[in-house]
């Protein structure tokens, strides 16, 4: 928690020196018009990156797309890959798959100029994903009839389904390069049948025996900057305001 | 298959028991009840499968009761109270034996 708190104070005070920095630059240039560069927004999250220190078994890879579709408003995709093998003396366990979140995300941050993409922003998503799961050398300890070896439960493909709201801050360190971290708070929907064990992590989802959970993400973003348009809203100068 | 032992010596005052079930079955499992005089043996048809406990705890074995057949010397009727065998403590079977058979125990 500490980490988060410190993270996100070190990006909104990115995102203010940043403001601050391109208002200095643009402080002689006419306001109106202005335009606004959108196009595609790739990201990875970098936050996985944790897991190799706190969750060893677990690896999850992240990618996301965005696209400001209108102003403020970006729809987005996110998709990726985890794996899980742990191994204890009693069991092994090997789980793996796809997921994917689709959804909205809207910017809240009032901008005095249009070219300015730093953003705090909520959102909304759907989820989906589709794993398998099997666990092998299962050991059982029976005083009476003497110790269970080798038991295993058989692969079994799984599906589930949630929904997630979506909060971050995002900064434009350079042009077209962005950071920020995002929280998403998942509830789950529905999930098939996972035969005689609870899934030991959702992929994109989390904790497998959950109905709710918390996906964090520290991303880095690449924007493909590929058109100029003129934003609707009005934008105002603090002054004018 | 383990060698035959004495589970309970005297259930004289007992009124609950626990059977032990093999994980790895899918037959029966054998019980000899016998008091002074009678004897009776129960047969328990049941399906053991595994089941995780937690990711820490690790797996243990839960059987499901699909049948029974039991002599009638000393035992009236076994009623399957809950077919599901966990770790937990829940009654699955309910033993009624003849007073004739808690008479001979009793001694």
């Amino acid at each position: 928690m500490r980490i988060l708190k410190y993270t996100s104070g070190l990006l909104l005070l990115l995102i203010l020196l940043s403001s601050s920095l391109k208002a200095q630059e643009h402080a002689d240039s006419a306001m109106i018009p202005g335009t606004r560069l959108r196009g595609f927004r790739i990201g990875y999250d970098l936050a996985s990156l944790a897991l190799l220190y706190f969750e060893p078994q677990r690896m999850i890879y992240t990618v996301s797309v965005d696209y400001e579709a209108w102003q403020d408003i970006y729809p987005v995709i996110e998709a990726g890959y985890q794996s899980v093998r742990i191994e204890e003396d009693k069991y092994r366990y090997e789980s793996g798959g796809f997921f994917a979140r689709a959804g909205l995300d809207v910017n809240l941050m009032q901008y005095e100029r249009p070219d300015v993409y730093d953003m705090i922003y909520g959102g909304l998503r759907y989820g989906i994903s589709n794993f398998n799961h099997r666990a092998d050398d299962i050991f059982i300890q029976e005083d009476y009839f003497g110790d269970f070896v080798n038991g295993s439960i058989p692969e079994s493909r799984i599906t589930a389904h949630w929904i997630s709201l979506a909060g971050g801050i995002r900064v434009e360190l350079f042009n077209n390069f962005f950071i920020g971290w995002s929280v998403l708070a998942n509830l789950k929907l529905a999930v098939g049948d996972a035969g005689n064990m609870a899934p030991y992590n959702i992929p994109g989802f989390g904790p497998g025996d959950k109905k709710a959970s918390l996906v964090i993400k520290y991303s880095i973003e690449y924007r493909i900057p590929t058109q100029r348009y003129h934003p609707r809203k009005i934008v105002k100068r603090r002054s004018e305001s | 298959m383990r060698p035959d032992s004495l589970l309970y010596d005297s259930t004289a005052g007992i009124h609950m028991m626990f059977f032990p079930l093999p994980s790895e079955t899918d037959a029966f499992t054998s019980f000899v009840f016998r008091t002074d005089s009678l004897t009776d043996t129960i047969h328990i048809y049941h399906s053991p499968t595994q089941e995780l406990v937690s990711y820490s705890c690790g797996f243990t074995t839960i059987h499901r009761i699909e049948s029974l057949t039991y002599g009638s010397n000393a035992i009236d009727t076994i009623a399957i109270s809950n077919p599901l065998v966990s770790f937990s403590e829940n009654e699955n079977l309910e033993i009624y034996v003849w007073p004739a058979a808690v008479a001979d125990t009793a001694k």
